[in-house]
């Protein structure tokens, strides 16, 4: 018996609204109030005039992803599926890379938005605001 | 952020350790909370 719990995250099917991401797919799961407040500070760091150590702790923003990552349709140049790890997370684009992180911190802080002023009261909608997904137990691990 | 972090530990009676804890959901649920929030009344964090 390991006889610790671990609670289950959500996870989501991040929606990109640039063109230039039609097709990818990226599946990521939720974290801590603490972590998620941890990369929101890392990524405030002062671009401009980043020391060693701040180039270091900046890493972390990528070990944060990786963290979370479920699963991507990456691609690399000659279309092998990149891993959704850490060390494929590191080849891709610093652009990419935040890209995904804005959408996910989007994900995960903003209230969804709103229903259209033509939505019949009531009724379920098609389509939630932010797609959501249990997670599975197999995947906690 | 500290005081984010005091002000739902105030609110829900908990340490900050088990507010850092909680799913980042929660940072949502405020956010839904302050769109409800009347004009002046919102700006919570």
């Amino acid at each position: 018996m390991s006889g610790g719990y671990r609670p289950s995250r959500r996870t989501f099917r991040l929606r990109f609204e640039d063109d230039q991401y039609d097709g990818l797919v990226v599946k990521v799961r939720s974290t801590s109030v603490g972590r998620l407040l941890e990369v929101m500070e890392l990524l405030a760091l002062d671009i401009e005039a980043l020391t060693a150590e701040d180039v270091q702790r900046f890493a972390g923003v990528f070990d944060a992803l990786a963290e979370v990552l479920v699963e991507w349709n990456v691609e690399d140049d000659v279309g092998q599926p990149v891993p959704a790890t850490l060390d494929g997370i590191k080849h891709q684009d610093i652009d990419f890379v935040m890209d995904i992180l804005m959408v996910w911190f989007q994900a995960l802080v903003q209230a969804p938005a709103p229903l259209p002023a033509t939505s019949s009261a009531g009724g379920p909608s098609a389509v939630p605001p932010l797609p959501m997904e249990p997670l599975s137990p197999s995947r906690a691990s | 952020m500290a005081r984010l972090i005091l002000g739902l530990c105030e609110r829900f009676g908990k340490l900050p350790s088990e507010v850092l804890a909680e799913d980042a959901h929660l940072l949502q649920l405020l956010a839904i909370e302050r769109l409800a929030a009347p004009a002046g009344n919102g700006g919570g964090w």
